[in-house]
This record gives structure tokens, C-alpha cells and sequence, in this order.
């Protein structure tokens, strides 16, 4: 090789150095990004984080789905299956979809959203992702180990005496990762404090720091239940207190109601952030306000309350008693009620829009039907008598999976299309980029739907062999799941292409209101040249009327 | 930094000595008379929190609206998680006695 020729990497350096200074390329070295306390590049590393922690809990679902295509199991024995799902639930649920949305895109858009510099404790900020990271590397090393037979959801005895594979790494592991999450929740409230620019009141905040918000207040009061009740099995285990062992005095059955009492809050957390982010992008691509922006934004905060009222309905038929039982139906009844609000007031947004059908609008869509379907099953579920018949079955697999993938899962990929020329400076390809939600919206419902059939037919979950008249319906499942898989790896090979050969985007492609628009793209370390002043309400469209007005002046088809 | 940690390190310091007192008593057979005596290093450690930690006496609003939604939140978590063991008629296994 010449002196004087450039290796790729010296190319691409140079290429980001013709850029005007932002956060990308002021440093370059690997010890500025792993000491960096800038938020928008932790977003980042989460983000590389959280993509990983995804196509290892992905792997393991492609293989119960490879494995479920015959009734006496394609690959893998009952054992290793029970691994399997264990590892998948542990790996999705703990360190993709609790942390994904607010860790990475919250992260990187909360200061400038706000019109801040930063977070509130930027040093805290990089300690949250070397915690998750702890955590992380120590449960998935233990999964791979030999993992657990548990499921994610860790019950005693199963986890205590009966305990077989690495329970103990496993729960240190998500022990650790919990404080990364309170220390997370921490931060994101006390920016959004202390930290709003001046003019920015709380009514002109956008939803999604609202749902942030909200996400963030369980995130420190549900989570600190979580790791008491992992220290009370680590103490009944070492020192023989009876908690949950009955043979030591304990009740098994309270070891669900405290893993319940955080588990069930930590679907907000998963779903809360999402709602935020479909709130952002439907009435950016309708042209029009949100419908009943208060209405939205206290329905986020009331879903956020009600969601610790609600753990029982887990365990209608864990042996709880029925009096219990009937109140626990009732409140989590009530939960629907915002969460109903939350899907008319988009539906409101685009009646009489403007709709533009990009990548990101594809998405919002299909999570407010994906979700839907998930919260309307879910009533099901919240019912005593059919909650018996339906518990333990493939309703309830694919009933969350309908809010947790169908809803989660999309807003997340939405909420990266919108951001990502914010994030990157360069616009991913758009075709693309609707053919991957357009087969993430098919595979997902392939997947899934099948799914409700066979709960309801009876057929238990968490079983790696069933009896033939279900193969029909579990080959049709894992047909969609190939689908999904493909469709789920193409916003990893587009998005990476764009980011080497993609369009460069200017500072605000969508003609978006919010002030993370009206700084570059991507944004300089600092964010802002001065601080912005706040003048309006967010969302500040102009009236249907006139926009179609300005159309039909320019000569443009209405 | 010095300044923000060297304050709190007896508030800390204080919290683990009530928690190793509170293990201790695990082990005591109190009986049932005395079985509410367990709450009081609990007591003890949440005035500790509140006062040594969150500085109620203080800061204002905002700091003692979260130390109330805490209690609350408590509240919530004893309060219906109780329901269930109070009301329930049938356990799974005998209830064990104390001495």
C-alpha cells in the first residue's frame, strides 16, 4: 500500500470530518466513546447494546419456533426448550425491552427535546450503561452457560428448591441491570424538571417526554420491589429465612405477588415509551395537533398509577383468594380506560389530516392496530371466568406479544425511522424502509394470530411438543416468525448502508415542529448554539384549512 | 463530589446496621405478641431516608411529594398484596406455627 492511499477506515474519518462539527466527529478515539458523558452518544452505545441483547433473545425464539413446526419437537429436547424460551423471556424482556426505547431514543432526544445541554447528571449516564452492560454480559454468560428452566418469570419453588442451571448469576445479573434503570428513571426526572428551556411548560412539552416521564416514575418506584424480592430469595437460599419456601414458614404465592408488583408496571414501562413515540410521529405525518393533548398526556400518567394496582390478575389461578381475586379483575378493567382514550385521540389526530404514508407513519400505524388487538385481549385475561379457561395457554403468549412486539417493537423501529436523520445526519432509503414495516405489520400478524386460536383451542404454552391436530396452526406461526425474522433484519442492513452512503439530511426533513428539529442534523456535542426560547404549544400546525389553501394555490392536487 | 458523599456515608453506614438488626431479629423467636417489634428497624430506616437522605426538612414541594408518593406506593403494595393472604381460605400447605 502506498503512503500516500487511504485505508477504509481513514476514508470514512475523513469523509466525517468534511462534516460541520457535531457530536459524531469532535473525537473519534474508542476511549471518547466509552468515557463520553454525552447523552447522544450513550444513546448510542445502548442502542449498539440493546441490538445485540435483541438478535440473541431473536435466536432463541427462531429456535422454539424451528422446533415447534412438528408435534414431537423438529431439534430440541423438553429441556433444552425450556431453556430456550427461559433465555429468550430473560434476554427480551430485561435487557430489550424494558431499557430499548427510553435508554436510546429517550436518551438521545430528552435534552434536546427540552432544549438542554445535556441530562441532568451526565456521569450518571454512562455509570446506567456500564451497569446494563455488568448486568447483561453476566446473565446472557450464564444463559449460555447452561441457563435456567424458569422462565423469566424466576417462580419458586422452581427457582429455590428445585432449582436447576444458574439461577443465582441470571438474577445478579438482572439484580445489577435494575439499578441502571433507577438511575435512569432518576435522571430523566430530574431533567425534565429542572433542565426545560425558558417558555417550556409542562403543557408544551412533547407527549413523548411526557411518556417518559411517566415511564420513568415506575421505573424508580417498581423496580426497587424487584431487586428486594431477588435479595429475599438470595437470603431464604443462604441463611434459611423462610419467605417463600413453605417448608420454612414461607407462601410461594408471595413471591408472585412481589415479582408481579413490578413485572406488570414494567409492561408500561415497556409500552409507555412507545405511545410517546406514536404520538410524536402521527401528527407530524397528518399535518394536524394532536387530538386532546391533555387528555393524552394525563392518560399517560394515569396508566402509570393504575398499573400497580392491577399485579393480582397473574394470579387468579396461582391459589389466591377469590375475594382478592374479583377486586384484582375489577382494576385491571380500569387500566383500558386510558389506554382507550390514548388510541381515539390518534384516531382523532388523523381524521381530517393530511397523511403522508412514510416509513415511520407505517409504523405508528400498525402499532395503533397491533396494539389495540393486544389491549382489547387483553379484557380476556383481566376476566376471572375466562382468565381460568385462557391462563397458561397461547392466547396470553400471543396476547402480549401483541403489545410487547406488535406495539413495543414497532413504535421502537418507528421512533428510529423518524429520529434516525437526527441521529445520523443521512436519510435511509424510504422504500426500504416501508417494505420492512409493511413485513414487520404481515409477518407479525402470520405469527401471532395463529397464536390466539390455539390458546384458545387449549393448547399450554411453554411446551416443546403438542398434539397434531395443532401443527396446522403452529406451522402458520412459524411461517410468519421466518417472515418477521427477515423483516426484522433489514432495518440493520438499510439503516447501515445509509449511514455510509445515504442522503444527507438536512436539520429538519419532516417539517416538524419540536425543538430537536431546529438545531442540525446531527446535532453539535452542545446541542444548541444558545439556549432556545419556547414560544408555542407543540404540535403547532397549521389548520387543515390552510394547508389545503396553500395546495390548491401552488397548483398541487387535492 | 467529597462534599455531596461524606454527608451521606453515615446515612448509609446507619441503613446497613438497621438492615443487620433486622436480619438478626428474624432469627429471635419473638412469637406472635411481639412479632411487630421486626417493624421497628424498618421504621427507623425509612426515617432515616427521609430525613438523612432526601433532606425533607430541607427541600421543598417537589422532594416531599416524592417521599409521599413513596409511602403510597407502599401503601398500595401491602395494602392489596394483604388482601390476598388476609381472605384466603384455602393454602396450599399448613400454615406454620410459631412457637
Amino acid at each position: 500500500m502506498s503512503d500516500i492511499a487511504l485505508t477504509p477506515q481513514e476514508l470514512e474519518a475523513s469523509t466525517i470530518r468534511e462534516r460541520p462539527e457535531n457530536y459524531l466527529n469532535e473525537k473519534l478515539s474508542l476511549a471518547s466513546w466509552l468515557l463520553t458523558t454525552d447523552h447522544k452518544r450513550i444513546a448510542l452505545l445502548y442502542f449498539a447494546s440493546i441490538t445485540v441483547f435483541f438478535f440473541i433473545g431473536g435466536a432463541a425464539a427462531a429456535l422454539m419456533r424451528f422446533n415447534l413446526l412438528t408435534p414431537d419437537g423438529a431439534i430440541v429436547s423438553p429441556e433444552t426448550y425450556n431453556r430456550l424460551f427461559t433465555m429468550h423471556g430473560v434476554v427480551m424482556v430485561w435487557f430489550f425491552l424494558v431499557p430499548a426505547v427510553p435508554v436510546t431514543l429517550g436518551n438521545f432526544m430528552i435534552p434536546l427535546m427540552i432544549g438542554a445541554r445535556d441530562l441532568a447528571f451526565p456521569k450518571i449516564n454512562l455509570m446506567s450503561w456500564y451497569l446494563f452492560m455488568i448486568g447483561g454480559v453476566i446473565s446472557t454468560w450464564a444463559l449460555f452457560m447452561g441457563g435456567l428452566d424458569t422462565g423469566w418469570t424466576f417462580y419458586t419453588p422452581l427457582s429455590s428448591a428445585y432449582a436447576r442451571g444458574y439461577v443465582v448469576p441470571v438474577a445478579v445479573g438482572i439484580f445489577i441491570s435494575g439499578f441502571s434503570s433507577i438511575a435512569t428513571g432518576l435522571n430523566f426526572m430530574v431533567t425534565i424538571h429542572r433542565l426545560r428551556a425558558p417558555g417550556m411548560t409542562w403543557y408544551r412539552m412533547p407527549v413523548f417526554l411526557w411518556s417518559l416521564y411517566a415511564t420513568s416514575v415506575i421505573y424508580v418506584l417498581a423496580t426497587p420491589v424487584l431487586a428486594m424480592t431477588l435479595l429475599l430469595l438470595a437470603f431464604e437460599t443462604i441463611f434459611r429465612i423462610g419467605v417463600f419456601d413453605p417448608t420454612l414458614g414461607g407462601d410461594p404465592v408471595l413471591f408472585q405477588h412481589l415479582f408481579w408488583f413490578y413485572s406488570h408496571p414494567a409492561v408500561y414501562i415497556m409500552i409507555l415509551p412507545g405511545m410517546g413515540v406514536v404520538s410524536e410521529i402521527i401528527p407530524v405525518f397528518s399535518r394536524r395537533q394532536i387530538f386532546g393533548y391533555k387528555f393524552v398526556v394525563w392518560c399517560s400518567v394515569s396508566i402509570a398509577v393504575i398499573s400497580f394496582f392491577v399485579w393480582g390478575h397473574h394470579m387468579f389461578v396461582a391459589g389466591t383468594s377469590l375475594y382478592s381475586a374479583i377486586i384484582f379483575s375489577l382494576l385491571s378493567f380500569l387500566v383500558s380506560i386510558p389506554s382507550a382514550i390514548k388510541v381515539f385521540n390518534w384516531i382523532g389526530t388523523l381524521h381530517k389530516g393530511f397523511i403522508r404514508f412514510d416509513a415511520p407513519m407505517i409504523y405508528a400505524l400498525g402499532f395503533v392496530g397491533l396494539f389495540t388487538m393486544g389491549g382489547l385481549t387483553g379484557l380476556f385475561l383481566a376476566s376471572l371466568a375466562s382468565d381460568v379457561a385462557l391462563h397458561d395457554t397461547y392466547f396470553v403468549v400471543a396476547h402480549f406479544h401483541y403489545i410487547m412486539v406488535g406495539g413495543m417493537v414497532s413504535a421502537f423501529f418507528g421512533g428510529l425511522h423518524y429520529w434516525w436523520p437526527k441521529i445520523t445526519g443521512r436519510m435511509y432509503p424510504e422504500m426500504w424502509g416501508r417494505v420492512a414495516a409493511a413485513m414487520i405489520f404481515f409477518g407479525f400478524n402470520l405469527t401471532f394470530f395463529p397464536q390466539f386460536i390455539l390458546g384458545f383451542l387449549g393448547m399450554p404454552r411453554r411446551y416443546s411438543v403438542y398434539p397434531p391436530e395443532f401443527q396446522v396452526l403452529n406451522v402458520l406461526s412459524s411461517a410468519g416468525a421466518t417472515i418477521l425474522a427477515v423483516a426484522y433484519l433489514m432495518p440493520l442492513f438499510y439503516l447501515g448502508w445509509s449511514l455510509f452512503w445515504g442522503q444527507r439530511a438536512p436539520a429538519n426533513p419532516w417539517g416538524a415542529t419540536g425543538l430537536e428539529w431546529q438545531t442540525q442534523s446531527p446535532p453539535r456535542t452542545e446541542n444548541f448554539t444558545s439556549t432556545p426560547v419556547v414560544t408555542e404549544a407543540p404540535y403547532n400546525y397549521p389548520p387543515p384549512e390552510a394547508i389545503q389553501r396553500e395546495k390548491v394555490e401552488s397548483g398541487e392536487h387535492v | 463530589m467529597r462534599q455531596v458523599v461524606r454527608p451521606l456515608l453515615p446515612v448509609w453506614l446507619g441503613l446497613l446496621a438497621l438492615f443487620a438488626v433486622e436480619l438478626g431479629t428474624a432469627f429471635l423467636p419473638l412469637g406472635h405478641a411481639f412479632a411487630g417489634l421486626i417493624l421497628l428497624p424498618a421504621a427507623a430506616m425509612v426515617g432515616l431516608v427521609g430525613f438523612g437522605f432526601m433532606r425533607l426538612g430541607r427541600y421543598g414541594a417537589i422532594a416531599r411529594c416524592f417521599a409521599l408518593a413513596a409511602v403510597f406506593w407502599l401503601l398500595v403494595l401491602l395494602g392489596l398484596g394483604s388482601m390476598d393472604p388476609f381472605t384466603r381460605t384455602e393454602y396450599p400447605v399448613r400454615v406454620t406455627t410459631y412457637p
